[in-house]
């Protein structure tokens, strides 16, 4: 369908399974210049891929484009069995769906600020997935754990490091068990030591289980986390990495 | 040694007397005219004021004053005499000389028409209204009676014909003005009580006081006190006691009330008028909150006609006084809702007082970091979940010290409803220094009340914003 001459075939993970996420002429204007003019690209189920490239290069508008945070102007998104279009919004229930389905992780973690780190992990199950309250917390609390925060389930957000955040805010995304994360440079914000053990961590809770999209500038931590990296300039996708 | 020049003196060597009264609600007695406002007053205590001026071969000036603050202001001395409708009571020669009278007026008893009562006792119980600190007030209280007290002539007789009074005791002048014409009200023909208009003189000046007395005396010898009286068609049977040997001393009814004394129970009615105060406040503020919070998502909306209805509201309820807005709302839409003064001082504050919370709220809400909304929308939050869960705990903790400010200011601004006959603190005051005859007990007793329900809400205010700037806030990156 995709007629531009440099329209490259989605790029489809080795493994040759059904791909998680399909982006095919991808196109976003803003303020009358594109900021992605035509990306096609193919993430497989269970795949890390990093999109890297310099700061304002549209990576993380690609990446709000992937959960319908952003709307686009041209193309095709099917991920996780939804398909986005340019100015559809979906009906509020697969929007819904989707959103349960693929996470995301921010550079500034968002915590709710009034809410302890157990609730901002158990509020979004409890309201949006429809578990009971013990339930939730239940779930909020293992995962809590699993990031290695079990000592600081009663803390609120700026009672904890910067590194703590970043934990609670990833445990919150997985909490709606989502088959799809999207994280958004989430380690910039880090020292290196505390960064690594937030990498540490999510390649833990994620590897092979979960379909991950890091945007980050950080060449080592692309390498470190992905199986595939993928450069975006101008907004296209110029290279692929191994 | 030399005494300082007393007020007659100084009356004669300025060339003028300035004279004190109150044109709200005037007609006959002073007031403006209606064909050229700019000429200055008309009415027969102009004549009059014009007639003892001469006499004292000086000009008169008119000085407008609150005619419930009257005596207040002559003991001030913003004028040199009081003489608008001023009766002679006990009170009042408690703290002013009067003069002779220049008017017999009757006490006249108005009902509603069809009602069957035919005296005051056939109302005992009843909600009667009359001027605050006039005559009919004392005879109210001397029968028993705990009047309703009006700021203006006009109101007691409409609330008389929504049935939000049962009686209205007032001068005949006034009845015969503003309440026998109107359909829906009754006047009795018996004079409940008779009284006279005296000039009142501050205390201490007896020259100036001996002079007036002789200049009233001379304008009712020679006649020209009643053709004053007649040219206003104000002269009847009832004026035949001026000119009878000694019209003083006072009229037969009430008996002289004495000055109360600071009791027990009056403490006990500042209590209760506090209490009034705080209650008012609190149901104002419990209907301001949930719809200044409506207004504030109003504005939010996406929807342009309700964020225009929204601002259309905030707009006309701040740019307008809350005075305005209470007369509107009791006076004003009776003929189509008729509200109790109570409902209507909690629906008129509460109405006002939404306004400020909606910019409050809205500020408060936008003050909220996006990054919270974008989190919530990325977890799959719904609109009304993000506001629920996410912004209003938020914004609430935000907007909290403010909104502890804004009740302070609410609970003195409820003073403001004592005109719609609401007895609140304030109001206790004003009637405590009449009985009491001083404002200083009163007033202390009263600034006092409202500074313990204020500054312990001040200092939560405080408090609350010190919690707030200490931390539990992402802070935009």
């Amino acid at each position: 369908m995709n007629t531009l001459p440099d329209a490259k075939p989605a790029p489809v993970a080795g493994n040759g399974a059904t791909p998680a996420i399909a982006v095919s002429g991808l196109r976003k204007n803003r303020g009358g210049a594109a900021v992605l003019a035509d990306v096609t690209l193919s993430v497989a189920e269970g795949e890390a891929v990093a999109l890297v490239g310099a700061s304002g290069c549209g990576k993380t508008t690609l990446l709000r484009c992937l959960n319908g945070l952003e709307s686009f102007d041209g193309g095709v998104v099917d991920v996780a069995g939804f398909r986005l279009e340019p100015w559809k919004v979906p009906p509020r229930k697969d929007l819904v769906r989707l959103r349960t389905t693929v996470g995301f992780v921010f550079q500034e973690h968002h915590l709710f600020a009034h809410l302890s780190a157990l609730d901002n992990v158990a509020l979004a199950p409890r309201l949006v997935k429809g578990l009971r309250k013990d339930e939730a917390l239940e779930r909020a609390r293992r995962l809590l754990e699993r990031v290695g925060l079990g000592e600081r389930l009663a803390a609120h957000p700026h009672e904890l490091s910067g590194g703590q955040k970043q934990r609670v805010a990833v445990a919150r995304a997985l909490a709606q068990e989502p088959s799809v994360l999207l994280l958004d440079e989430p380690t910039s914000a880090l020292d290196p030591e505390t960064a690594e053990g937030v990498a540490q961590t999510i390649q833990d809770l994620t590897r092979g289980a979960v379909t991950v999209v890091l945007v980050t500038h950080q060449q080592d931590l692309a390498k470190r986390m992905a199986q595939r990296i993928l450069r975006l300039e101008n907004g296209r996708i110029v290279a692929r990495g191994d | 040694m030399e005494a300082a020049p007393d007020l007659l003196t100084k009356i004669r060597e300025r060339g003028e007397l300035v004279w004190g009264g109150d044109i709200q609600g005037g007609e006959p007695y002073v007031f403006e005219d209606p064909k050229d406002p700019k000429r200055g007053v008309i009415g027969f205590e102009t004549e009059i004021a014009a007639g003892l001026a001469a006499r004292l071969g000086v000009r008169a000036r008119f000085f407008q004053a609150d005619w419930s603050t009257l005596v207040p202001s002559l003991e001030r001395g913003d004028f040199d005499v009081a003489l608008n409708g001023l009766e002679d009571t006990p009170s009042r020669r408690d703290r002013i000389l009067v003069s002779v009278p220049y008017f017999v007026f009757g006490e006249t008893l108005a009902v509603r028409a069809g009602s069957t009562a035919g005296s005051l006792d056939d109302l005992s119980g009843g909600r009667i209204g009359t001027l605050n600190q006039s005559y009919g007030y004392d005879v109210l209280k001397a029968r028993g009676f705990e009047p309703a007290l009006y700021e203006g002539v006009f109101e007691p007789y409409s609330d008389l014909g929504l049935g939000r009074a049962d009686g209205v005791l007032l001068d005949h002048i006034i009845a015969d003005r503003y309440g026998c014409p109107r359909k829906d009200v009754r006047c009795l023909p018996a004079d409940v009580a008779r009284g006279v208009y005296v000039v009142g003189i501050p205390r201490g000046e007896a020259s100036l006081k001996t002079t007036i007395d002789a200049a009233l005396e001379d304008m009712i010898a020679k006649g020209e006190l009643r053709a004053i009286l007649e040219r206003w068609r104000l002269w009847d049977d009832r004026q035949i006691e001026l000119s009878k040997p000694r019209p003083s001393p006072p009229p037969s009814v009430p008996a002289p009330a004495e000055p109360a004394a600071w009791t027990m129970a009056q403490a006990e009615l500042f209590f209760r008028g506090a209490l009034t105060t705080l209650g008012l406040s609190i149901a104002a503020f419990a209907l301001a909150l949930p719809i200044g919070l409506g207004l504030a998502l109003a504005r939010l909306e996406r929807s342009r006609g309700l964020r225009l209805l929204a601002t259309a509201y905030i707009e006309a309820f701040r740019g307008t006084p809350l005075l305005l807005q209470l007369y509107v709302l009791y006076f004003g839409l009776a003929p189509i809702v008729k509200l109790g003064p109570v409902t209507a001082a909690i629906l008129g504050l509460g109405l006002n007082y939404a306004a400020y919370e909606a910019e409050l709220h809205r500020g408060a809400i936008l003050a909220v970091p996006p990054g919270q909304t974008e989190a919530a929308r990325s977890l799959g939050l719904s609109r009304l979940q993000t506001l629920r869960h996410v912004l209003l705990p938020q914004s609430f903790r935000i907007a909290l010290p403010a909104m502890t400010n804004d009740f302070v200011a609410l609970l003195k601004d409820s003073s403001l409803v004592s005109v719609l006959t609401v007895v609140e603190l304030t109001k206790r005051m004003t009637i405590a220094a009449i009985d009491l005859r001083s404002w200083i007990g009163p007033g202390l007793a009263c600034a006092l009340l409202y500074f313990s329900m204020s500054y312990p809400l001040a200092r939560l205010a405080q408090r609350l914003e010190r919690t707030l700037h200490r931390g539990g806030h992402e802070h935009p990156a």
